[in-house]
């Protein structure tokens, strides 16, 4: 079964509804797995800060070089006799080098329990502020055993709060440690987290774009097929019509034939009616009574009446199988001389007859006489009980902009109801009593116009005359003009 | 990365020092010994050692550049001749040189590092003797600023102050 257009396309939005979806949370997962990148970075930073600043190890140093200095004291007060005051004052300098280096930008200031310490270092600097007049490496000062016991007593009561300080520092720096690698555990689990929802995501978007590829694939296969099916149709449509055209063409022969041959066939009982009627006239002469006169007046009347109707069924049958000689034909000529033809056979008609000058148009000069002779012999006719008849040929533009021809008259006119049947043969909307005719004549145009590719239609009002339009499709030179496709010729 | 050089680059460093070592003499030290190379050297004036005292190092080529670094919040100057310089009056041969500072602390320096870097071993900071408190009287330089990547904890590791001794290995 074909699948609709419409369910397919649904089926496809809805698809990339979900693909863009779909990309939309994968970017967001890829900028939280960067931001949360960042942010171990950052904190692999300040790990690798605190590591590098080495402010364990600035402690640790400055608790060695204490306890260096101390001893050195501890050593020139039982030994003054062997003090090297040099060595002792580099000793100092170097534990106070330390010193400075916890006040260096190489301990972090965020590392606030430090701040704790204060004391501690004020301490510390004190004992500095009064040290270095004895100790500091410019000193002259002579170290005498006074002294260096006096200086000794000022550094022993250091060795508990450089302890504490050390110890508390290197605590610190373990939990500072500590929280950064359970920070950065959480973050790794976190993006643990997010690199399987991603790869969740792109699995989905994956199975979406082959969803989508499979649907495609199957819409180009169903319209492949749809496109065989449709080749299919046509090729058969096109046999058919063409059986069905040949088939129509040879019925149309026939009824021609039949046609021409049932014309020719009653004409020959026709003309010995009323050949014999004439005579059967003749021969009674004043021996007929005036209702047996009347007999045979109806007998030649009806003769006279069928024969028309065949001199137009023969006509048309005529005009639909002539070739058509396509040229310059000149339509105000040719209805000057039917109008001249009029007046000739009714001289006493008062009618005013406008012919708009140069309707030159392409067409078959004979069938488009036989036109404008039956439509301006039907305005002609139809006003022949006005006391004024006024009748106009001309041409105007149409909508598509194409040059319609009309007849107007001020006839008797035709009710709208039965347009649809004025084309058709032996159509008449008037009775022969007040207007003779055979109903031929309207169909005989249709034909001519069909064939040369035009249209023709009209427009009436009861007692107010009637407007007949048409319209050639013979708008090429007559070099170039052909027969439409189909035409019976 | 250039910390990590190739074996190739530490002999031709080596071949270097040994050819610049060969077109100097050692002096004997006069004033106070502030620098005793030891290890691998060709220049010995102290038994194994080659020691300096501060004019020797000051009769060498100065080299001055100012840097942050991680000690002081204001970039310093510092002064003194290359290192390369002061391993060659020594006649140094070797691929690592051991720096031991006044308090026995050790870290190891690759000899390229002196020969890729205008590293200098510092004797005035400021253009001031550097006090023992100061970090002297001697510290390793890197030249910081001028190389960005130096920026990083081994090479500040490997900037020793207090410097008294340097052995080659």
């Amino acid at each position: 079964m074909i699948e609709t257009g419409q369910d397919t396309n649904a089926r496809s939005a809805s698809s990339s509804h979900w693909a863009l979806a779909v990309s939309a949370v994968l970017m967001a997962v890829f900028v939280a797995i960067g931001a949360i990148q960042t942010r171990q970075i950052k904190v692999l930073d300040n790990t690798i800060y605190y590591n590098e600043e080495s402010i364990s190890w600035v402690f640790f140093q400055l608790q060695q070089e204490y306890q260096a200095i101390r001893d050195s004291l501890r050593q020139a007060e039982r030994y003054p006799q062997a003090v090297n005051p040099e060595s002792l004052r580099e000793r100092y300098e170097i534990f106070v080098s330390r010193l400075s280096l916890m006040q260096s930008m190489r301990i972090s200031p965020t590392v606030q329990p430090l701040l704790m310490q204060a004391p501690t270092v004020e301490l510390l600097e004190q004992t500095i502020s009064h040290a270095d007049t004895f100790l500091s490496e410019n000193s002259k000062i002579v170290l005498t055993p006074d002294v260096i016991k006096q200086l000794s007593s000022e550094f022993e009561p250091l060795s508990e709060p450089i302890h504490d300080m050390t110890l508390l520092v290197s605590q610190v720096m373990v939990k500072t440690i500590s929280h950064h690698n359970a920070t950065v555990r959480n973050q790794v689990h976190i993006g643990i987290g997010l690199t399987v929802f991603q790869g969740l995501l792109t699995l989905a978007f994956a199975a979406l774009l082959i969803r989508k590829v499979r649907s495609l694939e199957k819409r180009s296969h169903e319209l492949g097929r749809a496109r065989d099916e449709i080749l299919l149709l046509n090729s058969e449509l096109e046999k058919r019509v063409h059986q069905r055209t040949s088939q129509l063409e040879a019925a149309n022969q026939e009824l021609k034939a039949f046609s021409y041959s049932v014309s020719h066939d009653l004409r020959s009982p026709l003309k010995s009616i009323d050949g014999f009627s004439h005579l059967l006239k003749r021969s009674l002469k004043d021996r007929a009574d005036e209702k047996e006169t009347h007999y045979l007046d109806r007998i030649r009347g009806g003769v006279q009446q069928m024969g028309e109707l065949i001199d137009g069924l023969l006509s048309l049958a005529q005009l639909s199988r002539d070739t058509l000689h396509i040229g310059q034909v000149d339509l105000t000529a040719i209805a000057r001389r039917i109008e001249q033809e009029c007046r000739e056979r009714d001289p006493d008609r008062q009618a005013h007859v406008r012919i708009q000058e140069d309707m030159v148009v392409t067409g078959d000069q004979r069938q488009l006489l036989v036109v404008m002779q039956n439509l301006l012999g039907n305005a002609w006719k139809f006003t022949s009980k006005q006391l004024q008849a006024e009748i106009e040929i001309g041409s105007q533009a149409g909508k598509a902009g194409e040059t319609v021809y009309f007849i107007k008259d001020n006839g008797a006119g035709f009710d709208m109801a039965y347009a649809e049947k004025l084309f058709g043969t032996f159509q008449r909307l008037h009775s022969p009593a007040d207007f003779a005719g055979t109903g031929i004549g309207l169909a005989t145009v249709k034909r001519v116009i069909d064939r040369h590719g035009g249209r023709i239609w009209a427009k009436s009002k009861v007692g107010e005359g009637a407007m007949f339009f048409f319209t050639l499709g013979t708008t090429l030179s007559p070099d170039h003009w052909q027969a439409p496709q189909g035409w019976i010729s | 990365m250039f910390s990590n050089f190739s074996r190739r680059q530490c002999l031709l460093s080596a071949a270097t020092l040994l050819l610049a070592a060969t077109s100097h003499a050692l002096d004997v030290p006069k004033g106070k010994v502030v620098l005793s190379i030891t290890g691998n050297i060709q220049f010995k004036n102290a038994g194994d050692r080659a020691d300096f005292d501060m004019n020797m190092l000051a009769a060498l080529p100065q080299h001055s550049f100012t840097t942050n670094n991680p000690w002081y919040k204001e970039p310093k100057k510092f002064t003194g001749p290359l290192l390369r310089d002061v391993l060659a009056a020594a006649g140094a041969q070797g691929t690592t040189l051991k720096a031991v500072a006044l308090n026995k602390f050790k870290v190891m320096i690759p000899v390229a590092d002196a020969q890729k870097f205008p590293m200098v071993l510092a004797s005035l900071m400021n253009d001031m003797p550097m006090p023992l408190r100061e970090k002297g009287p001697l510290f390793i330089v890197y030249p910081f600023d001028s190389y960005p990547d130096l920026h990083t904890a081994q090479y500040y590791n490997r900037s020793a102050w207090q410097l008294r001794n340097i052995d080659i290995q």
